[in-house]
Formats: C-alpha cells, sequence, structure tokens
C-alpha cells in the first residue's frame, strides 16, 4: 500500500512512474534504488506493487512466459495480449493454493499500425479485475494521482505536459504521505521502445521559523525587579 | 463494507420488454469500495445477434465469467454451426455458474434476448449459483437494484415501442443510481429490435 506505482498515457507515449523505496516493518527506509518495473516485451511493460515475494514471482512469471511465446511464435504480443494474459493469470491464481497479493500497471505502444489507440494503459488489481485509463495508479498514491490526474489530464498530451503532471503527484506524495518518496524512477514506452527518464525528487518544503513571540510568556513580561 | 463482497466493486444492471423490443441497460462505474478508478466499466456482453448477458459483482468474476461464457458459446457456435437462442444462453450460463456450488463466482446475471422472426421476447435474470428464473418483464442486478426494480415497476407499461422503452429503462436507471454511491457515473442502454441494435451512452450525474 505504501509504494506507488502510476502509469500516465498521453499522445502516442505511456509514462511509467514508481517510487524507488523499500521500507521495512512500516517505519524503515532500507533501500533507495528498488526497480518495480518488469518488462514484457520491446514496447510493453509492467509495474508492480504489493507483497515482495508475491510481487518478484509474478512479474517474473508472466514477463518470461510472454518471452517464450515471442521464442515460439516469432512474433511479440501487444500491450492488449500481454494485459489480458496477465489478468487471465492472475485470476486463475486467485481460487487456487497460490494467489498473488500484487497490484500491477501493464503499459506499453502497439506495433499494430490498424490499433486506433496505439499506446496502451492497464490497471490490473490483486483480484484479477482489469481496466484501461488514461492515469492509473496504487496504493495511497492513488488518492493523489487520479484526483490530479482528472484536473491535469487532457486528450493529445505531450510529454513535457505529463512529466508536469507527475512532478505535480510526486510533489504531492512528499508533502502528504509519511512515507516520503525520495527519489521516483520514470520511463516512458513509446514507439522507440522502453527509454529510462531522468529521476523525479519531491520538491523541498520550505518551513518558516516559529517567531521569536511563542517563546515569551506572561510570567516574562512581569516586571519583578522594580 | 469489506464484508460485502458483492458490493466490493458496486455496479448495476436493467433489463426491461416492448412490444418485439427489449432494453438492456447498465453503469459505468468501476471502484474499490468508496474509491472509484474508472468510469468505463461497462457491463453488457454481447454472445449472439440478438442475446445479450449483463453481469454484476465482484469485476474480476465480471470479466471471468463473460470470458469462459465466450468460450462456450464459441464452442457451440463452431460445433452446432448456428448461433445461439436466448434460453440456450441462459442454461449454458446457469450450468457454469451452478459447477461452482460450493465455491462460486460473485456475480449476479441477467439474460435477454430476442428471436429476430417472431419477434418473442426473453429476460431471465440469475444469481450467484444459477437459480433459474422465469421470462420476466423486468429485472435487475447489481447494488441498487432494489431502487432500480422499484423505479422500473413504475415506469413500465406492456407493449411499449422502442422509444417508450428507451426512455422508461434510461429514467428508471439514472435515478436509481443517484441514489447508490456504488453506481453511476454514466450508462450504456442496448434496445434490441427485430432488425437494429441501438447503442446509447447516458450522461447523468457524474458522481
Amino acid at each position: 500500500m505504501v509504494e506507488s506505482v502510476i502509469g500516465i498515457r498521453g499522445k502516442d507515449f505511456v509514462l511509467l512512474a514508481q517510487d524507488a523505496n523499500t521500507t521495512k516493518y512500516g517505519i524503515l527506509n532500507m533501500k533507495f534504488d528498488t526497480n518495480r518495473l518488469f518488462k514484457l516485451s520491446e514496447h510493453c511493460a509492467m509495474l508492480a506493487a504489493g507483497e515482495p515475494g508475491d510481487v518478484v514471482q509474478f512479474a517474473e512469471y508472466v514477463g518470461k512466459n510472454i518471452q517464450l511465446y515471442k521464442m515460439i511464435n516469432g512474433i511479440e504480443l501487444s500491450p492488449y495480449a500481454c494485459a489480458n494474459f496477465t489478468r487471465h493469470e492472475m485470476a486463475t491464481s486467485l481460487r487456487s493454493r497460490n494467489s498473488f497479493l500484487a497490484n500491477l500497471v501493464v503499459g506499453g505502444y502497439s506495433t499494430n499500425e490498424r490499433d486506433q489507440n496505439r499506446a496502451q494503459l492497464y490497471s490490473i488489481d490483486y483480484l484479477g479485475a482489469m481496466v484501461s485509463a488514461n492515469v492509473v495508479a496504487h496504493g495511497f498514491c492513488q488518492f493523489f494521482a487520479l484526483g490530479i490526474g482528472d484536473r491535469l489530464w487532457k486528450e493529445d498530451l505531450t510529454v513535457d505536459e505529463a512529466l508536469f503532471m507527475l512532478q505535480t503527484i510526486v510533489n504531492e506524495l512528499g508533502k502528504r504521505m509519511a512515507a516520503y518518496p525520495h527519489c521516483v524512477f520514470v520511463r516512458i514506452i513509446d514507439a522507440q521502445g522502453i527509454r529510462v527518464l531522468d529521476n523525479m525528487y519531491p520538491e523541498k518544503i520550505h518551513v518558516a521559523k516559529p517567531s521569536e513571540g511563542e517563546l515569551q510568556t506572561s510570567a516574562d513580561m512581569m516586571d519583578i525587579h522594580s | 463494507m469489506g464484508d460485502d463482497i458483492l458490493s466490493y466493486n458496486g455496479g448495476v444492471a436493467l433489463a426491461m420488454k416492448g412490444k418485439e423490443c427489449i432494453a438492456i441497460a447498465c453503469d459505468k462505474r468501476y471502484g474499490v469500495q468508496n474509491r472509484t478508478i474508472a468510469t468505463n466499466f461497462t457491463k453488457i456482453f454481447q454472445y449472439s445477434d440478438h442475446c445479450f448477458v449483463s453481469f454484476c459483482g465482484l469485476a474480476t468474476d465480471v470479466q471471468t465469467v463473460s470470458e469462459r461464457l465466450k468460450f462456450r458459446t464459441n464452442l457451440y457456435e463452431l460445433r452446432e454451426q448456428r448461433k445461439l437462442k436466448p434460453n440456450v444462453l441462459y442454461n449454458m450460463l446457469t450450468n457454469l455458474l451452478y459447477e461452482r456450488r460450493f465455491g462460486p463466482y460473485f456475480v449476479f446475471a441477467l439474460v435477454v434476448g430476442l428471436d429476430p422472426k417472431t419477434g418473442e421476447t426473453f429476460i431471465y435474470d440469475s444469481d450467484n449459483i444459477g437459480a433459474v428464473s422465469d421470462n420476466v418483464n423486468l429485472a435487475t442486478v447489481g447494488t441498487a437494484s432494489e431502487y432500480i426494480f422499484g423505479l422500473g415497476e413504475l415506469f413500465f407499461k406492456p407493449n411499449m415501442n422502442a422509444d417508450e422503452l428507451f426512455e422508461a429503462t434510461s429514467q428508471a436507471l439514472l435515478n436509481g443510481v443517484d441514489r447508490d454511491s456504488a453506481s453511476g457515473w454514466g450508462a450504456v442502454v442496448y434496445v434490441i429490435e427485430k432488425d437494429k441494435i441501438t447503442v446509447r451512452e447516458l450522461k447523468g450525474r457524474q458522481d
């Protein structure tokens, strides 16, 4: 719940952002460069957050199977197909011995020219419910990301506008979340594939010094040396 | 709220009969308890030229059951070399649900259909373990079903034409979901007649 994974869909690209902290026992920050991105194909990737072991096990299982499909059949699965395969695995495992407590964001760019929307973004929760949207997020950051997304998202979003939206979300997370995200990794998926963009940091909060007036008590104001 | 698994995601659907026409409508909200995540989650699926099913309940099961039913109906069409009739689809669905009697899917279903030759109309509903119902004039499933039943009974008249049917269905749904926090955010209405199917999206209160 404390980990943030966010996806933003723009015109012909998808932005995937994740916080890079690993926390233990609710209070300790163990690691500041955790990778939550799992590549599914040249133009499709998945961000996963949740129970630590489940996340890695499920994400690697799905990723390797999608790579196997490519090896057997010689073509890569589209983001839509990757997402549906992932959802199916999640839904099947739900009612079995091994279910996974992992919330996922699957994003990609479709290389099929006949697709209406080339940039595709899906959110899959730990129960296996899949939905496609313009801004998706999991965890506590959902409260911030979806609200800010409702205000700032528009048709034909450019990369700069999407990065501005993401910076706004990250600043808000830094200001309001007790689990402060020291660093946010940002990746973009477009026609050229998956690229890593610069890290994003929450902006520094400036708090005014307390005034000297608060240091005075009523006793100080009495003149006892008259 | 966390205990009731059927209202975890929310959602509602309604079906009403007219004269040689049927309307089925659903809302578009996808949420997790009191949070709305998306507003494009329609719950109506087409299985044949004039057969539609709507599933309401846990979102993952809505998707799983609709996909599993599609698998079975595809096989039926390949083997039988003919399209499904509404009562056949209904029997397949209730069978699929009862197979999981002691570990059920958390979806309630509405099956609607029309026979294009005779104009005979069908509306059936099912609970999550495949309890069969009669062919009824009006049926609803979902978190706001009680509210919509009341409005539906109010607006329903026998032998409505397609336009009156669309109005009655839309008003019943839109006003019913306004009383339920887990449904709403727009609606989709399918009006199925012998020669055409009209799909309309309604706006409604966006909350």
